[in-house]
């Protein structure tokens, strides 16, 4: 073939938009079960206990899409994928129409979970399916803390702790929330948890730009006292560091759980919505909370064997001092709260 | 050898890849910016300038990279000097400069909170010392961020002073010398007049990453140390506010490009003034 340069634009053009349009064409034709979910842990266990014993019963393929952020995928795209775990904090993705809602009488699964995990959008249906769940506790370095020293979220203001507290990322989704409660307001009256926050605030040594450097600051006592998720301070312990423990306060805790939700407008969304049943389990519920301390919601799953050796308490006082939150309502004020809560901590230090 | 003309046109190719992609993601950030609640405007921009901890983030953002960039150059000048005139020093000068680029940004990072954190290798010696009664703040400040990055940074200065040391005939300096120019004279007369593009293009590379700088401000930045960098993240990850983060790229690629167009005029105006010595 004699090439030209006209020949040679038209190919190149070619070239150019051939990885668009295969992307596309992937992407309608894609079957079989396409999650969205964080990476590392979550991402590795979903893959071993949910994806694999699924395929291999269903027939159905089932793949994983690590992303940091699944929420900020959904905001900033249509769907390419059919579910992805998450939080009901993302309520707001149900308004958008980017996650279809769950008609309960079609999950009969769900009567074998308690309705306190559950997301109600209206009577008929939920937000998405329940998996798991952890709690938002404090995390302490007991190398720098003595037992008793701190038993109340308010300790974490005292003046002794200066520049050795740290805060997690998700301030205006767990912690303001959560002090609302404790100090008198609620998920739709955050003023009270602001002023703790802001008390609380002046002790920080940093807020961690990722979970790792925060368990790195706990565990080298540059952080001695953090509010932190419980399934990672169970992953630490089950590795068999000793330093790092988890405190319930005497306030309890707020409870954090997680759903599978379904997109509105993914490729084959029958897959996903059997996926979904499958991953309301007993089986692979158990096997997650040992594996990275996500803790079953479904009343046939057990707690693990070692969970007083590993979290201080029976599985039976854990739920005594585990608090619902109302995540739709704090969903719907979060970015206003965060607004709020940057320019809190964009003064910090500055007197 | 003559390459039959298709030929160029296909090594054109990766470039015109690159080209449509930087120009979609460009015009799409661009769009994105005027998008409004209302539909389409320019309130994103005065908005931005209305919040006093976006403005506290602008100003911290410059003078964190202008601080960033002379610490490199102070540092740059003398590694490139004894590279360029101490050939044999190129040996263990370079790997030593490079080795660290070889490690990932990450692990780098966390590397200095084990040098410099409360309880990491240098406050351990301060107090071992009796210098500091308790562990000195070295991290999780504007510090921090300034050391992190002039680590991550420096190389870049270092190489594009030394790529402009080696272009000089080293006779210049020489035949000053000759004719009575201390060494002092002949560095600020001589040699720092000639190496001038080197050393403002590595300001301006330094400059320019340390503005967008993101993974190093996260890690080894205090919770009021924000930097429009940073900002862009967190409003994408945390608030999913596309057009606000779209907002905040814009104003800090156009103020640090003013930034760099004020170099490249400053290199421009020696450059001009200083042809004789050229």
């Amino acid at each position: 073939m004699q090439m030209n340069r006209r020949r040679f634009g038209t190919m190149a053009l070619g070239a150019l938009a051939a990885p668009g349009l295969a992307r596309h064409a992937a992407a309608q034709s894609r079957r079989g079960v396409v999650m969205l979910a964080f990476p590392g842990g979550t991402s590795a266990a979903w893959k071993k206990f949910y994806c694999e014993p699924f395929s291999a019963a269903s027939g159905i393929p089932a793949q994983i899409v690590e992303m940091t952020d699944p929420t900020s995928w959904y905001m900033g795209r249509g769907s390419e994928f059919n579910c992805s775990i998450a939080n009901p904090v993302d309520y707001a993705l149900y308004q958008q129409g980017k996650v279809e809602a769950m008609k309960i009488a079609d999950y009969p699964i769900l009567q074998k979970i308690p309705e306190a995990f559950w997301t109600r959008v209206d009577a008929e249906h939920v937000l998405g399916m329940p998996v798991y769940q952890q709690v938002y506790g404090i995390a302490i370095n007991r190398n720098f803390v003595k037992p008793g020293e701190i038993t109340s979220w308010f300790d974490l203001a005292k003046p002794q702790y200066k520049g050795k507290v740290g805060m997690g990322g998700f301030t205006d989704i767990y912690e303001v929330p959560w002090f609302s409660r404790i100090t008198g307001g609620s998920e739709t009256n955050q003023e009270s948890g602001l002023e703790l926050y802001r008390k609380i605030a002046a002790n920080l040594l940093t807020i961690p730009g990722s979970m790792a450097q925060m368990v790195q600051l706990l565990q080298r006592g540059e952080v001695i006292a953090a509010p932190f998720y419980s399934a990672r301070v169970w992953t630490l312990k089950k590795s068999g560091q000793t330093a790092i423990e988890m405190v319930i306060p005497r306030e309890g805790v707020p409870l954090i759980p997680y759903h599978l939700q379904l997109s509105r407008s993914g490729p084959d969304m029958d897959a996903a919505r059997r996926f979904a049943t499958f991953s309301a389990g007993a089986e692979p519920a158990a096997r997650v909370a040992d594996a990275i301390g996500y803790f079953p919601v479904n009343r046939e799953a057990a707690f693990p064997g070692d969970f007083q050796a590993l979290m201080g308490v029976t599985p039976e006082e854990w739920a005594a001092r585990v608090v619902p939150m109302d995540y739709v309502a704090i969903g719907k004020t979060r970015l206003q709260m965060r607004d709020r809560i940057d320019q809190i901590n964009a003064n910090i230090g500055k007197g | 050898m003559r390459f039959p003309g298709y030929l160029n046109w296909l090594l054109m190719t990766p470039l015109a890849l690159m080209l449509v992609v930087v120009l979609y993601g460009s015009l799409e950030l661009m769009a994105q910016a005027f998008v409004r609640p209302d539909g389409w405007g320019f309130g994103n921009f005065p908005a931005f300038f209305a919040r006093a901890d976006y403005v506290r983030a602008f100003f911290a953002t410059h003078m964190i990279a202008a601080i960033v960039t002379a610490i490199s150059l102070v540092i740059a000048w003398p590694t490139a000097h004894t590279m360029a005139r101490h050939p044999a020093s190129r040996s263990w000068l370079v790997p030593l400069i490079l080795t660290p680029l070889l490690t990932s940004l990450v692990v780098r990072t966390f590397g200095w909170m084990v040098v410099l954190g409360p309880n990491g290798l240098v406050n351990d010696a301060l107090l071992a010392l009796g210098i500091v009664n308790e562990p000195a703040r070295l991290l999780f400040n504007m510090s921090g961020i300034v050391i992190g990055l002039v680590h991550v940074f420096f190389p870049f200065a270092v190489f594009s002073i030394y790529n402009a040391l080696t272009r000089i005939d080293p006779d210049l300096p020489e035949a000053a010398m000759a004719l009575g120019s201390g060494p002092v004279r002949t560095l600020f007369k001589v040699t720092l007049p000639l190496a001038s593009t080197g050393i403002i293009n590595g300001a301006s590379i330094v400059y320019l990453l340390s503005t967008g700088a993101i993974v190093t401000p996260l890690l080894l930045g205090g919770p009021g140390n924000q930097m429009l960098g940073t900002l862009v993240y967190v409003t994408i990850f945390s608030y999913f506010d596309f057009p606000r983060a779209a907002t905040v790229a814009i104003v800090l690629t156009v103020s640090a490009l003013a930034v760099v167009a004020l170099l490249t005029l400053a290199d421009r105006f020696l450059n001009r003034h200083m042809s004789v010595a050229r």
